[in-house]
């Protein structure tokens, strides 16, 4: 999952991204409004979380202007205006969700699952595929009763095949939703990361979940 | 009960009947002893003019007798009406000839001699109450004599009014005349007058009572509607307005003026709403960065240098909040003055001096060169370090908002009652939009946050100038620049 973080307050975009990439989220940061709204336009981005004040374009206006441009990435505003009127003005604007500051970081991560699952058509907070269980919650995996350590690349990886679980992902789409704005495409690093979670998951079961679809990419299924 | 009798309604109704009470009175009192005085002084003409036509009468009657008498006797002496019989005789005639004239009705006529003995009196004359010889000295001295008085004591008592005086003969006292006449009618008169007073008094009394409670009433109707509405302001809808009566009286005058206070309290609770906004959003900041940080932080075990960073942020934020706090205040105890600066006598050069050489840091680094232009030394009464935060709060502004490689100017002004600090930039300038509110706390001409500060600084630069007996004023031209100027009166204390 690729979040794209709008918020002028350096320090709040720092430990929002430090938190996030911890989580296995790929992170990038927009320092006002402007450069939000290209760098929404530019990258496919599954969330974004966006604040109110912002310098060169404020938050509505930016929100808004991305949902008038048709673009239906999720929105989650995060701001210290806390009235109702402001969170009926933000929702309206076109927003997800409206969290205010200071918020607690678990409510955030639990607000991002919450749109994500939404837009996923009400999916379970468990994803499973056979024997492989995947909490989103808990971020515990299991294959076949047996807990699966992942890192947190590895589970972002794992967890994007499996919510788009029977149909084929390519290099380009899995770079653009687990990797942030600063992994080169050169490298073979989502290949290497194939094989991390290969060795974890397929290497001793006798049925394999990850296919290689030559040519095209890989695709999870039973 | 006790809220009635308080009203107004009550209580003009009281005050109409009062003053109706008074002049009610004070007009009966007049009217009936004007009434009085006048019937009694009718009355004395009547009798005065009686007395003197029955005397002429009288003495028609003697005229008539003495040609007779004059014919028998030829003495001198009887043709004197003093002590004369003869002119006893001819006033007994004239009594039962002429007391029943009409012209004598109810007057009771008695014709004394010079002695006080009577000798012709009316056939009415039996009520007439007896005078005392005491009582005639005066009238046979030759002076008339009027009184009072009651007639015997009887049942049917009466009043009389009694005039008694003498009739003249070659300059001596030759007979008296004594006219009485009841006082009954002027009395009944009177009477009626009083009773028609007394029954009308209260009467009109309790009927404009009535009539005042109904007015006031009728008044106060809009002053009722008033309370009604304003019971149902509160706090949360100022927006609710008095419905002015187009009067053009004092209700309509306090209708309007309430509704203007109104307005002026919805200013002044909107500017503290949002005074309350901008504080909580102040504070929102550093907090949602110390919490966010800490909360990531304790995640998962981190290495020393990790902890080390996440504590020096911390800290960093915390005394973004110290100094909020601090600035916060120092604004609250300046608007309930409840910190005088502490002045004392001063050199502005040196005080502008400093401050220059610690702003010079900020503004090296954008490359801004700081010029100084000040007069002759320059003592003034002020509170040093106020004064210092002042300068430092404007110019650090100025810096802000200066480009780099711009140019920040001082100059001191002085004339007769007052310093002018000049402070010039040639920065970006601030939009005439902007300009009424730069003195509001928390405003920022960048609405982010991006620009350091809370927007606090030029409204407590205000407060100092203002404590001081001071003023600031701003000009600018975007672009072009912007000059405040202090003002500070040299004046002592």
């Amino acid at each position: 999952m690729r979040i794209l973080v709008v918020e002028d307050e350096k320090k709040i975009a720092d430990f929002i991204k430090r938190g996030l990439k911890e989580e296995g989220y790929a992170v990038d940061a927009a320092y006002d409004g402007e450069e939000g709204y290209f760098l929404a336009k530019t990258n496919n981005y599954d969330l974004i979380l966006l604040d109110l004040m912002l310098p060169r374009m404020d938050g509505l206006t930016l929100c808004k202007k991305l949902r008038g441009e048709g673009l239906h990435t999720l929105i989650i505003m995060l701001t210290a205006k806390d009235t109702v009127k402001d969170k009926v003005l933000g929702l309206d604007s076109g927003a997800d969700d409206y969290l205010t500051k200071p918020f607690a970081f678990e409510e955030l991560l639990a607000r991002i699952r919450a749109v994500l699952r939404k837009k996923d058509g009400g999916l379970p907070t468990v994803l499973s595929v056979e024997d492989l269980v995947l909490d989103l919650v808990t971020h515990k995996v299991t294959r076949a009763g047996k807990e699966v350590v992942l890192t947190a690349k590895e589970y972002a990886l794992l967890e994007y095949l499996m919510r788009n679980a029977g149909s084929v992902v390519t290099r380009t789409m899995i770079s653009e939703h687990v990797w942030d704005a600063d992994f080169d495409t050169f490298t073979n690093v989502i290949d290497v990361y194939i094989n991390y979670i290969r060795n974890k998951i397929d290497s001793g079961q006798a049925k394999k979940l990850i296919h290689t679809v030559r040519g095209r990419g890989y695709v999870l299924k039973s | 009960m006790m809220v009635f009798i308080k009203s107004i309604r009550f209580k003009i109704t009281i005050l109409y009947m009062g003053i109706l009470a008074i002049t009610l009175t004070s007009f009966s009192v007049i009217l009936y002893h004007n009434v009085s005085r006048g019937l009694y002084e009718h009355m004395d003409t009547l009798l005065v003019s009686k007395a003197g036509g029955i005397a002429q009468s009288v003495d028609a009657y003697w005229e008539a007798a003495k040609f007779e008498e004059a014919e028998n006797a030829q003495v001198a002496e009887a043709t004197k009406k003093r002590r004369n019989v003869n002119f006893a005789k001819a006033a007994q005639r004239w009594a039962q000839k002429e007391s029943d004239d009409p012209a004598l009705i109810d007057i009771i006529v008695q014709v004394f001699d010079t002695d006080g003995a009577i000798i012709a009196s009316s056939k009415t004359a039996k009520d007439m109450p007896e005078i005392s010889q005491k009582g005639f000295l005066p009238i046979l001295q030759g002076k008339s004599k009027f009184y009072t008085t009651d007639s015997g004591d009887r049942a049917g008592r009466m009043t009389f009014r009694i005039f008694t005086t003498p009739v003249f003969e070659s300059e001596k006292v030759a007979y008296i005349v004594q006219v009485a006449s009841p006082l009954t009618s002027i009395q009944v008169a009177l009477t009626n007058l009083r009773v028609a007073l007394f029954i009308l008094f209260p009467i009109t009394v309790l009927l404009t009572g009535i009539m005042g409670a109904f007015l006031a009433k009728m008044t106060l109707k809009p002053v009722d509607h008033m309370i009604h509405t304003i019971h149902q302001i509160t706090a949360n809808n100022l927006e609710l307005q008095l419905k002015v009566p187009s009067t053009k009286d004092e209700i309509q005058n306090l209708a309007e003026t309430f509704n203007r206070m109104l307005t002026r309290l919805k200013e002044a609770f909107t500017s503290q709403r949002q005074l309350f906004e901008d504080l909580s959003h102040e504070l929102k900041t550093p907090l949602t960065i110390m919490k966010g940080e800490l909360e990531v932080a304790l995640k998962k075990v981190r290495t020393p240098g990790d902890y080390e960073s996440i504590l020096k942020s911390s800290l960093e934020e915390l005394n973004v909040l110290i100094k909020l706090s601090e600035n916060l205040l120092f604004l609250a105890r300046a608007d309930s003055k409840e910190v005088m600066p502490q002045k004392r006598e001063l050199d502005l050069n040196p005080l502008l001096q400093g401050v220059i050489n610690s702003i010079r840091r900020l503004a090296e680094l954008k490359h801004i060169a700081v010029s100084f232009d000040a007069p002759a030394a320059i003592r003034l009464y002020g509170d040093e370090d106020q004064l210092k935060t002042l300068f430092f709060n404007i110019l650090d502004n100025a810096v802000k908002y200066t480009a780099e490689n711009g140019a920040i100017g001082v100059r001191v002004v002085k004339d007769r009652s007052a310093v002018n600090i000049e402070i010039r930039d040639n920065g970006m300038g601030i939009s005439g939009d902007d300009i009424p509110h730069i003195f509001d706390r928390f405003y920022r001409i960048d609405k982010s946050r991006n620009s350091a500060g809370f927007g606090l600084g030029l409204s407590i630069a205000k407060s100092i100038a203002e404590a001081h007996d001071g003023a600031i004023s701003v000009e600018s031209h975007t672009p072009g620049g912007t000059k405040f100027t202090v003002l500070i009166p040299i004046k002592k204390g």
